[in-house]
């Protein structure tokens, strides 16, 4: 009996154990759990729109990090501003620091995700640079001033473009072509008059 | 007037003495020194009336879950033109909810009244106070293992019910219905994320199977010592447990995924 017991309480075991591993490895996405090295980049918007925590962040529609927080903040006295937080993965570390942020959606009805479309390159920036050292008498002051190439921790992104929100956009649209057929009201006035 | 007063006041004195007793009865069947060379044997006993007799009600049951899920899913998504994602649907609704609850549910129903009943005959033929006699404590060589044993097994279970329930509704979904296999599962490893739905199924796992465990230990340990008594107290403890995992689950889900 006691023999028997054990038996079959190791077998149940084996299968708790191949149960979890399954949960592990099968359910969940093993890479994600692996590679947990990630670094922080902030950025102001105008309007987030549906934005919310733990949203993608994409180049080319492949997923480089999430945003972990969202939150208002005064950036230079100026008004509230939507200030996001973005935790990028640290193996995607050449994204050139002039590069914009524009919020779109994926889909027409699928969540919103942050898209990054990459500014001036790095070889295009440092023949700039060049240029500016053959005018500037000081290279070793412009050094100093010079924003990083890359993204890199704690780098606060401005360069960015709002949400589009639909209710703005018939608005816009609407006013549009309330405004396009006035003018052709006039335009037809006027020739009736010539 | 003044007697139901006295009735309420009696009742809630009750309730808080019984809470005490519950409390006493758990930390000293916990609190002590470990003894795993006697203990250990005990322990494993206790792992097969719990945890492999509930084998089969668990696997059953969360397959048919995991395949009338993947069913009622389709027919819904499939309005849609979304049937990509049928495997998200079952893959999150059981690590979320189903899971941690029906196995608690099964598992309160299948081996807390057992445990109840069994403490509660114990105290009838009077084996408990025997062995006080004996210098054993009964809460040490009875309690304890069984505690340990449901606090364990719950978790297991549940973890067998999930894979098994998303076999299920894999067999559903893609042998059935014929929905592509890769896209099935790339939409449950997108979606299901390490920690937040796997480390919170097991969460809730363990919180249920501390309350359903003790509530079914005390149940017994607690029963009045006739036939009638443990009766009552076998279906306390179902009552009990079922209530207690449902309204825990609201909460714990509420602190989990509210934001």
């Amino acid at each position: 009996m006691s023999r028997q017991v054990e038996i079959t309480v190791g077998f149940f075991m084996v299968l708790v154990i191949c149960s979890v591993l399954f949960l592990c490895f099968r359910v969940t996405d093993p890479t994600s759990f692996a590679s947990h090295n990630s670094y922080r980049v902030y950025a102001v918007f105008d309007n987030i729109g549906g934005l919310k925590v733990r949203s993608p962040i994409k180049i080319g529609g492949v997923v480089i990090g999430r945003v972990s927080n969202i939150n208002l903040k005064s950036v230079n006295d100026d008004v509230y501003k939507p200030y996001v937080t973005m935790d990028l993965d640290a193996q995607y570390d050449k994204i050139p620091s002039s590069s914009s942020l524009s919020i779109k959606t994926s889909g027409l009805l699928g969540e919103q995700f942050i898209d990054i479309n990459f500014g001036l390159d790095q070889n295009i920036e440092q023949e700039l640079d060049a240029l500016d050292a053959d005018k500037a008498s000081t290279p070793t002051n412009n050094n100093v001033n010079k924003k990083p190439v890359y993204l890199i921790d704690g780098y606060v992104i401005n360069n960015t473009k709002p949400a589009m929100v639909i209710e703005d956009l018939i608005g816009q649209f609407l006013y549009s072509t309330g405004g396009s057929s006035d003018k052709d009201k006039k335009q037809d006035t006027n020739e009736s008059k010539e | 007037m003044l007697n139901l007063i006295a009735k309420l006041g009696q009742s809630t004195i009750n309730i808080i003495a019984m809470l005490g007793r519950s409390g006493l009865m758990l930390f000293g069947a916990l609190i002590g020194k470990p003894q795993f060379s006697k203990q250990f044997p005990l322990l494993v006993k206790q792992f097969y009336f719990v945890g492999v007799q509930s084998l089969s009600i668990i696997i059953v049951s969360g397959l048919f879950i995991g395949m009338v899920l993947a069913l009622q899913g389709y027919f819904i998504l499939t309005t849609f033109g979304a049937e990509a994602s049928l495997g998200m649907l079952v893959a999150l609704a059981l690590l979320r909810e189903l899971g941690p609850v029906v196995a608690g549910l099964l598992f309160a129903g299948r081996a807390g009244s057992a445990l109840t009943a069994e403490i509660g005959l114990m105290k009838a033929t009077e084996q408990l106070s025997s062995m006080e006699m004996m210098a054993i404590d009964p809460l040490r060589r009875i309690i304890a293992p069984r505690f340990w044993a449901g606090f364990f097994c719950m978790p297991f279970l549940t973890a067998i019910f999930v894979a098994v329930g998303i076999l299920g509704g894999v067999l559903v979904g893609v042998d059935w219905k014929g929905i592509d296999a890769g896209f099935f599962w790339s939409s449950i490893q997108s979606n299901v994320d390490w920690w937040h739905d796997l480390g919170n199924c097991f969460i809730k796992s363990f919180a249920f199977a501390i309350a359903s465990t003790w509530i079914a230990l005390f149940n017994g340990y607690d029963c009045v010592p006739t036939s009638e008594g443990i009766s009552r107290a076998t279906t306390n403890t179902v009552v009990y447990s079922s209530l207690v995992i449902l309204g825990l689950d609201f909460i714990l889900t509420a602190l989990m995924f509210s934001n």
